[in-house]
């Protein structure tokens, strides 16, 4: 309980810190599924470490790091979108597969500059669906399901369909450590912390939230909604082109076939993490928890010697069952 | 005669607030009814409770002797309620629109069988030349009122609850609705006519009811009251004395908005105007009368209008509403919870909402000055300090209002612009408003509000324009009308009003 604890007097920077009402805040009915995922994650690792051989060890634990970190990334991404309001971006997936293409294909100029003109990129993916939905009131669901589509089309136009073998030395990124934890998972854990500042304690974060919540008394208020939206949708893609270049660094090559299932996974993490569908509800680093747990899970399940179809099918009523919850506890309120 | 529909003893709050306070009501096969009452007195609660659109706290309804089950739908066969706002389905054919909801229609809707009756019903409304085929969007909004009446005759309802259904209609159209009503109540319907226009309940109803502050007051006979009658149980006469402490704008105070051919094709026609600083303005009109729509042009809400707008002598624009807010004029919208408030976010962030621009050093939050501003904000229009975190949906209506307008004074405006300030607002903190309005005036500001609610307008206003199709009918000081005066204007235009 001591992280809920922590994680909830981060938040409460927003709406003032009271000791007493940090208990009753944490079972608040839109608080309740990320306290519950919270403590899943912590027990669910206890309990693991305890009865499955090997799941505590080194080897396995930095598996489950590395599996989470692109998701991780991509998830925190996501949460912005879903938190103002727009529901989900479904164009990560094809940028972050684009972003492995692209950061193969610059990693002759060396791994940072790579990695620098991968998430510039994907930036300017961004700007074009923040605009489209931001400014022109486009639905974003279908929005951002055609720019798959184009992403998806020049970056075969561009690779001919086939793998890109980068010219460089990618294994910072790919295989690299830093105090013994793998340097993909600080990245993680410096983009959810980074967004989250942005949420929880900038002008945009505020904005952001409010139009979430009330897009209508958002623009009433003179919130620059557009502009808000505009950045979410550049942070939400340049997420995903970072989660590429994680990708792509792994085995120093881009493939459209790599980030494939990155969107789903990224809505899981988002979705199990508590962030409400309506908008305006939730926190980055809940899409982040929501990440490691569902991690977590698939690799309880390969441990436990279940094949990657009972783990798409687990994953899946995880999501449903969280879902399900959340509409629970909404309707508690009433 | 038989009571078609008894309420009893029915009870309803909202968070804290009595909508209803134990109402005992009849209504017989065969009459028409009248209801009046301000707005907020109880009278769209009780129809949305017959309608069972939502259970009462406390009592029953009965129809035709049948207990209606609580929080259920009414059946349409037993009561039919037109309302007020139109729900025509604009892109589905007239025939479509009437047959909307019917619980008869067959699952395989075969239109042909219904065309005959149909017809007959909408010929008996005067629709005649109306197509069953044509579009429903087509129609005036005048012939789209006749066709809900119309859907609510073709389920043969024994209660038929007319909300307002003439706000929208010309003399020759109300004409057309009182004659299908008074066919309907010789064919033993019971009708239920709601309408804040008096000659129309001396001209049609046999009974009438006033309604004030959630309880039945009185019912009589229509033609056992008189108008001065009905007027004053309609108001309440205690309240009559509270224009004592009206603080008046100085006759020396400088003119701080100025507005010069002010206008918007199709909604009003263009307006000279100027308010001075500290001065109180009522804006009276019906629905479509154009009223509204010169407020929410001075809140940035028309893109297109003509003529100039001069705040301090200097003319600004205001085509957005960020535009009008740069301009020194901040708006009060009449939708607290659609277009006002984030009710899921804190009330501290609700107040701070409007002026994050002040509030960051390099679009950080500086959370402690936001805190402060909350909390000076909360103090001055007596909202709970300690309350502050909690969501603002959490606060009762009245709360809610104060928490809408104290948003809009934390952009320290030169102009506040309020849409029905105190809508669904309880007696109390309805007071508690215009203390902290005329406070605000006090301090240099000018208001300008827009209400339909009479009783409103006189109480807070120093200076009440009336307007009728567009155009604004007088401009006079409160003490000059009264509510005959300003009733007669916005309902008749100039000739009947002057004529009172």
């Amino acid at each position: 309980m001591s992280i809920n604890g922590n994680i909830r007097s981060g938040g409460r920077a927003l709406a003032g810190f009271d000791a007493t009402a940090l208990g009753a805040s944490l079972m608040r009915p839109e608080r309740i599924q990320s306290t519950a995922v919270w403590a899943a994650t912590v027990l669910f690792a206890l309990w693991a470490s305890f009865t499955i051989p090997g799941f505590s060890s080194g080897a396995n634990v930095s598996a489950i790091m590395y599996s989470t970190s692109a998701v991780g990334i991509a998830a925190v991404g996501m949460a912005l979108i879903t938190l103002s309001g727009n529901l989900f971006m479904l164009s990560m997936g094809a940028t972050a597969a684009v972003s492995t293409i692209l950061f193969a294909s610059f990693l002759h100029f060396g791994l940072l500059a790579s990695v620098v003109l991968v998430v510039l990129i994907g930036g300017l993916f961004g700007l074009a669906q923040g605009i489209a939905v931001g400014v022109f009131r486009t639905n974003p669901i279908i929005t951002t399901i055609a720019m798959a589509s184009i992403i998806t089309g020049a970056g075969s136009f561009y690779s001919g369909g086939l793998t890109v073998v980068g010219q460089g030395d990618a294994s910072w990124l790919g295989v690299g450590r830093t105090l013994g934890l793998p340097n993909q998972i600080i990245l993680f854990l410096l983009a959810a912390i980074v967004l989250s500042f942005l949420v929880e304690r900038t002008r945009f974060g505020r904005e952001l939230r409010l139009i979430g919540l009330n897009p209508k008394a958002a623009s009433f208020t003179g919130l620059r909604v557009g502009r808000t939206l505009v950045l979410a949708y550049m942070l939400a893609a340049m997420a995903a082109a970072f989660a590429g270049a994680l990708y792509g660094s792994q085995a120093a090559q881009g493939n459209l076939k790599l980030g494939a299932g990155l969107d789903f996974d990224a809505i899981a993490a988002v979705l199990v993490g508590g962030v409400a569908i309506k908008g305006g509800q939730g926190r980055v680093l809940d899409a982040a928890i929501g990440a490691v747990f569902l991690a977590m899970i698939s690799n309880i399940l390969l441990l436990k010697g279940l094949s990657l179809e009972i783990q798409l099918i687990v994953k899946g009523l995880v999501v449903i069952g969280s879902v399900i919850l959340g509409a629970l506890a909404l309707g508690f309120r009433r | 005669m038989q009571a078609v529909l008894t309420v009893t003893n029915l009870r309803k709050s909202f968070g804290g607030v009595q909508a209803l306070k134990g109402i005992d009501f009849d209504l017989h096969a065969g009459e028409i009814h009248a209801l009046c009452g301000e707005n907020g007195a109880g009278k769209s609660t009780l129809v949305r409770m017959i309608a069972g659109l939502m259970p009462p706290d406390e009592g029953e309804i009965r129809v035709d002797g049948q207990l209606l089950r609580p929080g259920e739908l009414t059946d349409p066969k037993l009561v039919s309620v037109v309302y007020q706002e139109l729900s025509i389905i604009p892109h589905l054919s007239v025939l479509d629109n009437v047959l909307l909801g019917d619980p008869d229609i067959s699952q395989l809707y075969i239109r042909a069988r219904y065309r005959t009756r149909a017809r007959e019903t909408l010929d008996q409304l005067g629709l005649s030349d109306v197509p069953l085929n044509l579009e429903a969007g087509r129609l005036s909004i005048a012939e789209q009122q006749l066709l809900e009446i119309c859907r609510a005759v073709m389920r043969g309802a024994r209660v038929l609850i007319l909300d307002e259904p003439t706000a929208s209609l010309s003399d020759a159209e109300i004409q057309r609705v009182f004659a299908t009503v008074r066919w309907l109540r010789a064919k033993g319907t019971a009708v239920v006519y709601i309408s804040h226009r008096l000659p129309e309940i001396f001209a049609l109803t046999d009974r009438t009811t006033v309604f004030r502050n959630g309880q039945r007051i009185l019912t009589k006979p229509t033609a056992q009251w008189t108008n001065d009658e009905l007027v004053a149980e309609m108001i309440g006469r205690e309240v009559t004395s509270a224009h004592a402490t009206r603080n008046r704008a100085s006759a020396t105070a400088a003119t701080a908005i100025e507005l010069a051919g002010l206008g918007v094709a199709g909604k009003y026609r263009p307006v000279d105007l100027a308010f001075r600083a500290g001065e109180i303005v009522g804006i009276i009109g019906q629905l479509g009368s154009g009223a509204n729509a010169l407020i929410e042009t001075l809140a940035g809400l028309e893109r297109h209008y003509a003529g100039t707008i001069k705040v301090g002598g200097s003319a600004v624009d205001v085509t957005s509403i960020a535009a009008a807010s740069r301009a020194g004029i901040a708006y009060v919208s009449e939708d607290r919870g659609g277009k006002s408030l984030f009710l899921g976010a804190p009330i501290e962030v609700n107040l701070t909402a409007a002026i994050l621009d002040r509030l960051n050093r390099f679009g950080v939050l500086t959370l402690a000055d936001a805190r402060r501003e909350a909390s000076e904000l909360a103090r001055r229009f007596q909202i709970d300090v300690r309350r502050l975190p909690a969501a603002a949906s959490t606060l009762s209506g009245g709360n809610q209002q104060k928490v809408a307008i104290a948003k809009s004074v934390a952009l320290s405006p030169r102009i506040l612009v309020l849409n029905e300030p105190t809508r669904g607002v309880d007696v109390g903190a309805r007071a508690e408003i215009y203390r902290e309005i005329q406070a605000l005036a006090r301090e240099g500001l000018v208001v300008l509000f827009f209400s339909t609610d009479l009783e409103e307008i006189r109480e807070l206003s120093q200076r009440v324009i009336t307007v009728f199709r567009g155009e604004i009918v007088r401009d006079l000081p409160v003490e000059e009308t009264t509510m005959d005066s300003i009733l007669g204007d916005v309902v008749r235009g100039p000739a009947i009003g002057r004529a009172a």
